[in-house]
């Protein structure tokens, strides 16, 4: 079992970002998505995509559901003009978990090595974040989670 | 809160693909509402998966101008429009409202003018001043509401 927990990411006047911080890992997942794919020239664009993606939905439009590519119980922050895929939890249109992310080289998420373990650990923390929510012990408040934001999820 | 992600310096040509992106979706989200179409509607007209169709419109979709005018044409409406072109409805619109209100002859009127879809109230009021004898005009002003 891998220990995490959900903390502020960026906040906006219309949502609010947290990403998902694995225990004995400096920096929280997004951070090493970032910081893995700015080393690489091919990928600037992506991550500036990325960037201008989550600015206009946090300040502008709200991350409404139809903006949001599900991938099974996750959902990817779509970069349709590349293979790039950010992971992410789509909570309200206020509130969006951003966790890591990678290449899908692949049709089927599973044949790509780089984005698959990321997509898994999004999904695996769908269904505890959700059970948490259904008890009661993290509660969705606006644009913020609070309560229980540390979890357990399967390796 | 997170200093590599402010680290990102986004391009201005970037965040305009982005902007733009969003709004051509937003646009043909309107237009799929006010016609009671679906996602999966538009994708049979288009005669594409609906699973291709949902990738266009999620707000990263590098749109070109031949298939925003397919979705134009199978949509019936227009999609994307120029500033030259807004300025000359408006003008038109304008235009039409003040001679709906000169043939009535009237102080204030409220006059519906509809403009690709949208309707707008054009309210128009003049102000009439007396100096004796002569009748004045002293001011005419027009407004709209959305």
């Amino acid at each position: 079992m891998k220990r995490l927990t959900v903390e502020p990411y960026k906040e906006y006047a219309k949502t609010a970002f947290y990403s998902i911080h694995f225990e004995n890992v400096e920096l929280c997942e997004t951070d090493r998505f970032i910081e893995q794919f700015s080393q690489s020239e091919a990928h600037q664009d992506d991550l500036q995509i990325i960037k201008a993606w989550i600015e206009k939905m946090g300040n502008e439009k709200g991350a409404l559901e139809r903006y949001f590519r599900p991938e099974r119980n996750a959902s990817a922050i779509p970069i349709d003009v590349s293979s790039l895929r950010l992971y992410c939890l789509r909570l309200s249109d206020e509130i969006v978990i951003l966790g890591n992310g990678g290449e899908k080289t692949s049709q089927a998420v599973q044949d790509s090595p780089d984005a698959y373990p990321t997509f898994l650990d999004m999904n695996n923390l769908y269904r505890v974040i959700k059970e948490s929510i259904r008890r009661g012990n993290t509660l969705k408040e606006g644009k913020y989670l609070t309560g229980r934001l540390e979890f357990e999820i399967n390796d | 809160m997170s200093k590599l992600f402010d680290s990102i310096e986004v391009r201005d040509e970037i965040k305009r693909f982005v902007d733009n992106s969003v709004d051509v979706v937003d646009q043909i989200y309107a237009i799929l509402e006010r016609q009671g179409k679906t996602q999966r509607d538009l994708a049979g007209l288009l005669d594409k998966s609906e699973s291709e169709v949902s990738k266009w419109l999620t707000g990263t979709h590098n749109f070109t101008i031949k298939s925003i005018s397919k979705i134009e044409a199978v949509l019936g409406e227009k999609i994307i429009t120029t500033p030259m072109t807004s300025q000359q409805e408006f003008k038109l619109m304008l235009e039409k409202a003040t001679r709906i209100w000169q043939s009535r002859n009237s102080l204030y009127h409220k006059v519906p003018v509809k403009v690709q879809h949208t309707k707008y109230l054009v309210i128009t009021h003049v102000e009439h001043k007396q100096y004796g004898s002569m009748h004045v005009e002293k001011e005419k002003s027009l407004s709209l509401v959305a």
